[in-house]
């Protein structure tokens, strides 16, 4: 599952919650008519008696009918969605975990060999006992330091990944929410309470950084230094940081 | 001069101790969050670098927790994050971060920053 895939599932879910929204209220307007039905059997009544509405019962009962099935059809469509957009997701959830995991296990086997690898330069040239050049035993460690420091990739996308896992699971409790929708049309009660959840965009105390990005240079520390030098620059007092600084 | 690592990726973790090593900070502790680096964070400790978004406790709120410590009041803590937009760097140094780094760094920024810090805090 590449991000490419979540992508593609995402924008079919954006689509399948539009049209979904649209039935709503399609069928707010029905659930409106149908509150009245109770009415339904005594104004048929009613007007069989009148022989200048005599086709208007049959229309009516026909009407009633259509909306019955339509009730019928939220129920399906509310199971529906639990069944396949919630599972879904929470299938492409479990798999970026193990994409996760797999990496990290992974990076750790790495970080392994590469210390494996130093201890051996190490030995190398304590076996070269100087009849080697020392400079070509540091080439090879530096060599080796710089593979160790490419390894944070899996730090960054490892948060990329639980930042898209976040959304998915943002993206279970809007679906859940829109379920609870049809709950409303079918008299099960609202579950409303559930939306305002998915809503909190702050990330300051998530586990991982949605933003988080390789594409860093140079030119991006320097900005940080010189904002860090105007932050600081712009408080009198910073609690504990050494004066100065 | 002991350092203490916090970050809850073990792979970042290792990446940092080893770049500490590398420029000579052999006397390396770690720990996973915010809330297991105030555990460990006795008067020994006399460098501290952190990242920012952890679990349990992130790291603002482990440099506010430090910082309140009159023990570490003026301990140099450097933050090593991803997250770079102006308000979170002014958050760090409200907190009281000493200075602050951009994954991914690399080694020489790392001994930079540091010698940085600690020649502006006396401890060099």
């Amino acid at each position: 599952m590449d991000v490419a895939h979540v992508k593609a599932l995402a924008t079919e879910l954006e689509t399948t919650l539009g049209l979904l929204s649209e039935l709503v209220g399609q069928l707010q307007y029905q659930g409106d008519q149908w509150a009245r039905s109770g009415r339904v059997h005594e104004l048929v009544a009613q007007l069989a008696a009148r022989p200048d509405l005599a086709e208007l019962p049959a229309v009516i009962l026909r009407a009633h009918a259509e909306i019955t099935e339509i009730l019928g059809g939220i129920r399906l469509t509310r199971e529906a969605i639990e069944a396949h957009a919630v599972e879904r997701i929470r299938d492409t959830q479990n798999r970026l975990t193990d994409v996760t995991s797999t990496t990290e296990s992974a990076t750790i086997e790495l970080m392994n060999g590469l210390d494996r690898s130093i201890e051996l330069v190490n030995s190398l040239e304590q076996q070269a006992n100087g009849s080697a050049s020392a400079d070509g035993f540091q080439v090879l460690r530096d060599q080796v330091s710089a593979l160790y420091n490419h390894l944070q990739f899996q730090d960054i996308t490892a948060q990329q990944l639980q930042g898209v896992t976040h959304s998915l699971l943002d993206l279970e409790v809007r679906v859940g929410a829109v379920a609870a929708l049809f709950d409303q049309q079918v008299g099960r009660g609202a579950r409303s309470d559930i939306l305002p959840r998915a809503l909190d965009g702050s990330t300051t105390h998530l586990a991982f950084n949605p933003d988080a990005t390789m594409k860093r240079t140079i030119a991006d520390q320097t900005m940080i230094d010189e904002a860090f030098k105007g932050a600081r620059n712009g408080q009198a007092d910073p609690a504990g940081t050494p004066a100065g600084l | 001069m002991k350092c203490l690592v916090v970050d809850d990726s073990a792979t970042m973790r290792r990446i940092v101790v080893n770049a500490l090593k590398s420029i000579g900070y052999e006397n390396v502790a770690e720990a996973g969050d915010g809330s297991d680096a105030l555990s460990k964070c006795d008067a020994s400790i006399e460098l501290v670098i952190t990242d920012w978004n952890m679990p349990v406790m992130g790291g603002l709120d482990f440099v506010k927790g430090l910082r309140a410590n009159p023990l570490h009041a003026k301990t140099p803590i450097l933050m090593v994050t991803t997250r770079s937009v102006k308000e979170d760097i002014m958050q760090a140094v409200e907190a009281g971060v000493s200075s602050y780094i951009l994954k991914p760094f690399t080694p020489q920024v790392l001994k930079e920053k540091i010698d940085q810090i600690l020649s502006l805090s006396g401890s060099a």
